[in-house]
């Protein structure tokens, strides 16, 4: 259950969802991430989950936060990993989705998931995604070196953006 | 040179597909073809690995509902083993399978069907997804998301995890049902009854308006097939396979899974990495049949429990019995639905649920076993050869889009005669080619999130190859 607003304002919470496969090496950075997070920056009012991948019920988790923190993983030269090295740790604020990705179907983006929070359940966090860029997506577990080395920029990354406190709009 | 138009993918599906339309000279559609374009591999490089590894090995298949695969696995083990599980053990592993049902269907009407159903099929494509069904029908989408919400908490309370929990294994279940859990699921059982009930009701109210999407959407007669309990009551875990024809007849019962060689003989197609499984006795490609929970409804007699009895009488009442028509999916996956609730309480409320004995133990029995489920989309065969040190030396599966494969050809077909007109596309006309796949909610299967992004663009070229007229999504 979401905390009223007035409590929020006293304890403004922050959601860290690290996602991603991690059999399938680079890909489970954003996992990695979200692990190491429960084990540094737990405390009150920090939320962490580590999924395989973006589901529509998070939603109202969502709702409930202040700030939210996606982490994800890209692939080096596609979308957001296009023309970056692999290991590089790209940072975007992110707004509800205008208009779904049309090829959707059990894939579900941070855009669209923030738009379900806002439309159905009334809230509207400030929204960061970070990707990590990969180039080993085999099968198997653990992180290619760049992506290791990545990871460790991330986790510094993370801990400054949780020790800042912001607060809702 | 015909000339040809392909959709590429095909949209709120899970997994990669295309299809493309073959046009006669005077521009109407001649023929149809459903592409499975993805492959994975899993019933080869499964060989050499340790039986029990199984069921995590083989819930890999798919990220979505590794449920389903656990359930078939486990029991191909079983068969290997040669146990008698425990009962409460198979109380547990049907409350999970019927959490999964919950689940699947919930994501299947509410967040892939219902853009097409609430918004239209000739709504702009722009708006015409989940964000903008929530956008306009936000109490559907929460209810979506509620009842997904209390299927996938059942899982991970039961399982320790939503995907790909390490819970079932051969000879049972790992770990007896905790008190609080049982108490947190039955807790969250009125409001999941609540949402299953008025997502019937409203779906009642707007099913006539498609009777045009009725009349041509799979609308044919073929034979359906699936799991059947006792007292020809609705199943989804265990009981007998069976096959009726179109007009409702028993066709053939499977007592053993091991029988199901006898009937299904299963086709390759050098257009599509998905197997065509057929029934044997009638040959390729007649034997065409349909599973999942359409042909579930049709092949029983009733679901036992009151609130989806009451229901399944006004559906075969209204869409016929057996129904033929693939349209008639979204609503028998809303009833059973509303059966999964009903049962997910009876099953909590059985005396022994909280049993600690819920694992037999045993080594390998047996060099070949077959286990058959019900997944969400339809039966789920999983058929294992060990050699004598339990390692895996052969697997084949079949799964229930592979079944329904012919079907959706055929459907395909069907709606694309009905609605494309090949000198002029509409994008309305494509969406419901789409949309006749998205009925069956066919899973062709993923493991990782998509790896970038894929354009939609569908393009009718003349005899020459030259372009006539392009859609772009």
């Amino acid at each position: 259950m979401c905390l009223s607003a007035e409590q929020r304002l006293d304890n403004p919470t922050l959601l860290i969802i690290g996602y991603g496969n991690t059999l399938r090496r680079d890909d489970g950075v954003g996992v990695e991430a979200a692990r190491w997070a429960g084990e540094h920056l737990a405390r009150p009012g920090v939320r962490i989950f580590e999924s395989h991948q973006l589901v529509p019920e998070m939603a109202e988790d969502i709702a409930c936060a202040d700030r939210v923190v996606f982490i994800d993983a890209s692939v080096a030269g596609l979308g957001v990993g296009k023309g970056r090295a692999p290991g590089e740790v790209v940072h975007e604020v992110i707004k509800p989705a205008d208009e779904s990705d049309p090829s959707l179907g059990h894939h579900i983006t941070p855009q669209v998931l923030l738009a379900m929070a806002s439309a159905i359940f009334g809230g509207c966090p400030e929204a960061e995604l970070f990707t990590v860029v990969g180039s080993d997506f085999d099968h198997g577990s653990g992180l290619s070196e760049p992506v290791a080395r990545g990871l460790s920029r991330l986790q510094e990354l993370l801990r400054a953006h949780t020790l800042t406190e912001r607060s809702c709009p | 040179m015909a000339q040809q138009i392909k959709i590429e993918p095909v949209t709120r599906i899970e997994g990669h597909a295309k299809i493309t339309l073959t046009l006669g000279d005077d521009g109407k559609v001649n023929d149809a073809m459903f592409h499975v374009t993805q492959f994975r591999g899993f019933e080869k490089f499964v060989e050499g690995r340790p039986l029990t590894e199984m069921p995590s090995i083989t819930a890999r298949i798919c990220g979505i509902c590794p449920v389903s695969h656990l359930m078939a696995s486990a029991k191909a083990c079983d068969d290997l083993l040669s146990v008698e599980i425990p009962p409460t053990a198979v109380k547990l592993r049907r409350l999970m399978n019927l959490a999964q049902f919950t689940q699947s269907h919930a994501l299947s009407f509410f967040h892939l069907s219902s853009p097409d159903l609430l918004l239209g099929f000739d709504a702009d494509p722009a708006t015409r997804n989940v964000v903008g069904l929530v956008r306009k029908h936000p109490q559907r989408a929460a209810d979506g998301i509620k009842l997904r919400k209390f299927g996938q908490r059942a899982i991970e309370l039961l399982g320790g995890k939503r995907v790909h929990p390490a819970w079932l294994v051969p000879g049972g279940v790992n770990k007896a049902l905790d008190p609080a859990a049982r108490e947190e699921i039955l807790a969250g059982i009125p409001q999941a009854l609540d949402i299953a009930r008025r997502t019937v009701e409203f779906f009642k109210t707007i099913v006539d308006q498609f009777h045009h999407e009725i009349d041509c959407f799979g609308n044919f007669p073929t034979m359906f097939a699936g799991l059947v309990a006792p007292h020809d009551l609705w199943e989804h875990y265990d009981g007998t396979f069976r096959f009726i024809d179109s007009d409702g007849i028993d066709v053939v019962e499977l007592n053993e899974p091991r029988e199901y060689q006898r009937y299904i003989g299963e086709a390759v197609e050098e257009f599509s990495y998905l197997k065509s499984p057929y029934y044997k006795p009638m040959g390729y490609p007649d034997g065409i049949y349909r599973v999942g929970p359409l042909a579930r409804v049709n092949i029983c007699k009733g679901f036992g429990t009151p609130l989806a009895d009451e229901e399944l009488a006004e559906f075969r009442q209204r869409a016929g019995n057996p129904a033929l028509s693939s349209f008639h999916f979204h609503w028998a996956r809303l009833l059973e639905t509303l059966h999964a609730v009903e049962q997910i309480q009876r099953i909590l409320e059985a005396p022994d649920i909280l049993d600690k004995q819920v694992r037999a133990r045993a080594r390998p029995n047996r060099l070949e076993g077959v286990g058959i489920s019900e997944a969400p989309r339809g039966s789920l065969i999983h058929h294992y050869k060990i050699d004598e040190d339990g390692r895996m030396v052969w697997a084949n599966l079949i799964i229930a889009t592979g079944h329904n494969n012919l079907s959706i050809n055929r459907g395909v077909l069907q709606v694309a005669k009905e609605y494309v007109d090949g000198t002029k596309l509409k994008e309305g006309m494509l969406n419901r080619v789409e949309a006749v796949v998205r009925t069956y909610d066919p899973c062709l299967s993923c493991s990782t999130h998509a790896l970038g992004q894929m354009a939609m663009k569908i393009e009718l070229t003349d005899r020459e190859g030259q372009v006539l007229d392009v859609l772009k999504r």
